[in-house]
C-alpha cells in the first residue's frame, strides 16, 4: 500500500449512455494539495461528486486511506473525513451563517464552540454576519461560507468545485491565499479549477482533464511552464 | 427645463398616482374595512399576545398545563353555559373528537410535508392500515364475515373488548412503519410531482385492495362491530360507549399532546436539522453527510405511524369501516390542514384540523346545499390572505417570503406586476 490518501484507478461515470468520466486515475498523496484543471465539460464535477458518493462510478475504484469508498454511501465517506465544498458553494440559503456551520459538522455528531470559533478565525466576516441568511450573503462570502462548512467536518481530505466561480479577482485571490493557510496546517486538498494559472501556483500537482479523460499529469510548477497548458487554460498563444 | 416639459412631467406623476391608488384601492379598501371592524378584537389580542410574550417563558409548563385544562373542558362548556347553536356543536364531544382525530393525522403528514418536505398525497393509506388492523385483531372481521354468511346472532359471538387489546395501538402503529418504509424505501428517490404522483397511486391501490381482497378485508360490504375500547383495572372501568362518547375527545386529545411532545422533540433534534437541510438543498445535505434517503424514509415512517394509531382508534369509535371511507378526499383534507395551519408548524396543523372540522360541520351546518360552496370559499380566502398558513413556522415564514435567493417573487412584487 502506498502512502495515497486517495486513489481513483480506472474510473468511469455514466449519465445514461454518455460517458462523462472515461476510465481516469490518480491519486492524492497525504498531506498534499492537488489540482485537476480542465474546461467546461471536461468531467471535474462528476468526478468530485463520484468521490463524495453522491453519484456511483459504473466502472473502476476508489480508495480512500486504503479502503474502498466507492461502493459507500454518501453520508459514510464524509464521514470517513472526505468533504466538499460543492460547485455554485450549495450554501443552505435559509439558514443562517451559523447553523450553516452547524451543519457542516453533522456527520462527527454535534458542532461545538470552539469548531466554529476556529472557522471564524479564518473568516472574520462570517463572524460578522453569523445571524445573517446564509442566502443573502455576497457571492464572495458565500463561498467563504461553503469552505468554512466543509471544514467543520473536520476533513482529512478537502475538495473544492471551483471556488473562484463568478469572483472578482481580489476575492479569488484572497480565497486561494485562505486554501493555502488551510493547505500548510495538515489539510490534504483536491482543488478543481478552470482558473488554472492560480490553482497551479498553491497546488503540488496537477492534472488536466479533457473529456472525461486525463491527457497530462505533472509538477505545478511544470505544468505551469507546459505550453500545451499555456495555450489552452492560461489564455496565452 | 422648458415650461412644457414641467407640464409634461406633471401630468405623468399624476396619471402614475392615479394608477396606483387605483391598483392598490380595490383589496386595500376590503382590508382597511376589515381591520376597522376587527380593531377591537385585534387590539386586544394583541394586548394578550404581550401579556403571554411577557410572562410565557417564566411560567411555559404552567401555561401549557392551563392550555390542556382548558382545551379538555371544551366539551363540558355546553351545560355550563348557554352556547349559541354553532358553538355548541362545535363544542360538542364528536365535533371535537374529530377535530382531534383529525389533529392527530395532520401532525402525522405534517412530518412528512412540512419538516422534510415530501408531497404525500396518498396519507389515507396508513389511516387504512390501522383501521384494517383494528378490524381484523379485534376479530370484527371474523364476526361480519360469520354473519354475512347467514350465521344467526345467537350462534357467534359479537366481539368484545379484551384489556390485551390496546396492544393493537402498537400493534397498527408497527404495520404502518413497516407499510411506509415499504413504500418509501422505492419511491422517495423521486422528487416532488413524482412522489406525489406515486403516493397518490399507493393510497388508491390499497383502498382498491381492501376492496377486493375480500377474505381478508370483507371487501365492499365492510367490517362492523369493531368494539369499542374499555379500560379495567380491579373494580375501576372506564369503558367507551357510542360514537358521540366524549371520552373518545379525550383519548384522543391524550394521543394528540403525546404526539405534540415526541415531534416537538424530534424538530429540534439531529434528526430536525437533517429535515431542514434537505428542504432547503438536498444535494448540498448529502454533500455535508446528510444520509438523505434515510431521514425522509423516518418522515415517513414517523407520518405513517401517527396515521396508523390515528386509525384504530377511528375504526374503535366509529364501529365500522368499509373501503370507501379511505378515499383519496381524505390525504387531500388532511393536506389542506396542514397547509391551511402552516405547513411545519405544529399548532398550525391543530388549528388547521379545528378550521377544517369545525367549519363544514358545525359553522356551517344550517347553510345545507350552500355549505361546500362556503367551505371552499372560506378557504380561498384565508389562503390569500394567509399564504403562510394561519399560525406558520417561524422558518417556513421566511421561506415563504425568500429571506435569501430569490426563488419566490417578492409578494410586493408580484403583486404589483
Ligand atoms: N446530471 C447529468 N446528466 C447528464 N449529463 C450530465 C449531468 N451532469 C453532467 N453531465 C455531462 O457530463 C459532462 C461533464 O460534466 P461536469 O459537470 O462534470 O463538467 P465540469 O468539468 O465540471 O464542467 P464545468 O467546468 O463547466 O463545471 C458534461 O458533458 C455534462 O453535460
Ligand atoms: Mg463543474
Amino acid at each position: 500500500m502506498t502512502d495515497d490518501l486517495l486513489e481513483l484507478q480506472d474510473v468511469v461515470v455514466r449519465y445514461g449512455g454518455i460517458e462523462a468520466v472515461r476510465g481516469i486515475s490518480f491519486n492524492v498523496a497525504d498531506g498534499e494539495l492537488v489540482t485537476l484543471i480542465g474546461g467546461n465539460g471536461a468531467g471535474k464535477t462528476t468526478t468530485l461528486t463520484t468521490i463524495s458518493g453522491i453519484k456511483r462510478p459504473s466502472g473502476g475504484t476508489i480508495s480512500f486511506a486504503g479502503e474502498r469508498i466507492d461502493n459507500l454511501p454518501a453520508h459514510e465517506v464524509v464521514e470517513l473525513g472526505v468533504c466538499q465544498a460543492p460547485e455554485g458553494r450549495r450554501i443552505f440559503p435559509r439558514m443562517s451563517v451559523r447553523e450553516n456551520l452547524v451543519m457542516g459538522a453533522f456527520a462527527r455528531g454535534s458542532a461545538k464552540q470552539a469548531d466554529v470559533d476556529r472557522v471564524f478565525d479564518l473568516f472574520p466576516v462570517l463572524k460578522e454576519r453569523q445571524k445573517q441568511a446564509g442566502g443573502t450573503l455576497s457571492g464572495g462570502e458565500q463561498q467563504m461560507l461553503a469552505i468554512g462548512r466543509a471544514l467543520m467536518s473536520e476533513p482529512k481530505l478537502l475538495m473544492l468545485d471551483e471556488p473562484s466561480m463568478g469572483l472578482a479577482p481580489k476575492f479569488v485571490e484572497k480565497i486561494f491565499e485562505l486554501l493555502g493557510d488551510i493547505h500548510s496546517q495538515g489539510t490534504t486538498i483536491l482543488l478543481v479549477e478552470q482558473n488554472a494559472h492560480l490553482a497551479l501556483q498553491i497546488a503540488d500537482r496537477g492534472y488536466v482533464l479533457e473529456s472525461g479523460e486525463i491527457v497530462l499529469e505533472d509538477d505545478a510548477k511544470k505544468l505551469l511552464g507546459n505550453d500545451q497548458v499555456r495555450k489552452a487554460y492560461l489564455g496565452e498563444s | 427645463m422648458s415650461e412644457r416639459q414641467r407640464e409634461l412631467q406633471r401630468s405623468y406623476r399624476e396619471r402614475l398616482q392615479r394608477m396606483r391608488a387605483q391598483r392598490s384601492s380595490a383589496r386595500g379598501k376590503l382590508r382597511e374595512v376589515i381591520a376597522k371592524d376587527a380593531e377591537p378584537i385585534t387590539s386586544r389580542w394583541r394586548a394578550l399576545r404581550a401579556w403571554l410574550d411577557e410572562h410565557s417563558k417564566v411560567s411555559y409548563p404552567g401555561l401549557s398545563i392551563l392550555l390542556i385544562a382548558v382545551i379538555a373542558f371544551l366539551p363540558l362548556l355546553g351545560e355550563v353555559v348557554d352556547l349559541p347553536s354553532e358553538l355548541d356543536q362545535a363544542t360538542s364531544g364528536s365535533v371535537l373528537a374529530r377535530v382531534m382525530l383529525f389533529s392527530l393525522f395532520a401532525l402525522g403528514l405534517n412530518v412528512v410535508v412540512g419538516f422534510a418536505g415530501l408531497l404525500d398525497l396518498g396519507y389515507v393509506a396508513f389511516w387504512l392500515m390501522g383501521s384494517y388492523t383494528a378490524a381484523i385483531l379485534t376479530g370484527a372481521q371474523d364476526y361480519s364475515e360469520k354473519i354475512q354468511q347467514g350465521a344467526s346472532f345467537t350462534e357467534v359471538q359479537e366481539p368484545v373488548w379484551q384489556m390485551w387489546m390496546w396492544l393493537i395501538l402498537a400493534i397498527a402503529l408497527g404495520v404502518a412503519i413497516v407499510t411506509g418504509i415499504a413504500l418509501g424505501s422505492p419511491t422517495l428517490r423521486l422528487r416532488g410531482d413524482y412522489l406525489a404522483i406515486v403516493t397518490l397511486g399507493f393510497g388508491e391501490i390499497l383502498r382498491i385492495t381492501a376492496n377486493n381482497l375480500t377474505s381478508v378485508t370483507g371487501g365492499p360490504r365492510g367490517v362492523r362491530s369493531i368494539p369499542h375500547p374499555e379500560i379495567r383495572v380491579g373494580d375501576a372501568e372506564l369503558v367507551w360507549g357510542t360514537l358521540l362518547d366524549t371520552k373518545y375527545y379525550w383519548l384522543l386529545l391524550a394521543l394528540v399532546i403525546l404526539w405534540i411532545i415526541a415531534i416537538r422533540k424530534l424538530d429540534d433534534s439531529r434528526i430536525g436539522r437533517a429535515w431542514v437541510a434537505i428542504r432547503e438543498d438536498e444535494v448540498a445535505a448529502a454533500a455535508m453527510g446528510v444520509p438523505v434517503v434515510r431521514m425522509k424514509l423516518a418522515a415517513f415512517a414517523i407520518g405513517a405511524c401517527t396515521a396508523g394509531v390515528g386509525g384504530v382508534i377511528y375504526a374503535e369509535q366509529v364501529n365500522f369501516i368499509n373501503p370507501p371511507t379511505f378515499s383519496l378526499i381524505q390525504s387531500i383534507l388532511i393536506l389542506s390542514m396542514v397547509v391551511l395551519g402552516g405547513m411545519g408548524s405544529i399548532a398550525g396543523s391543530i388549528v388547521g384540523a379545528a378550521a377544517l372540522v369545525i367549519i363544514p360541520d358545525a359553522l356551517l351546518r344550517e347553510q345545507d346545499e350552500y355549505r361546500f360552496f362556503l367551505f371552499g370559499f372560506v378557504l380561498v380566502v384565508i389562503m390569500i390572505f394567509r399564504p403562510q398558513g394561519l399560525v406558520p413556522s417561524k422558518r417556513r415564514k421566511a421561506e415563504l417570503v425568500g429571506g435569501g435567493q430569490a426563488e419566490i417573487l417578492d409578494p410586493a412584487h408580484a403583486r404589483s406586476s
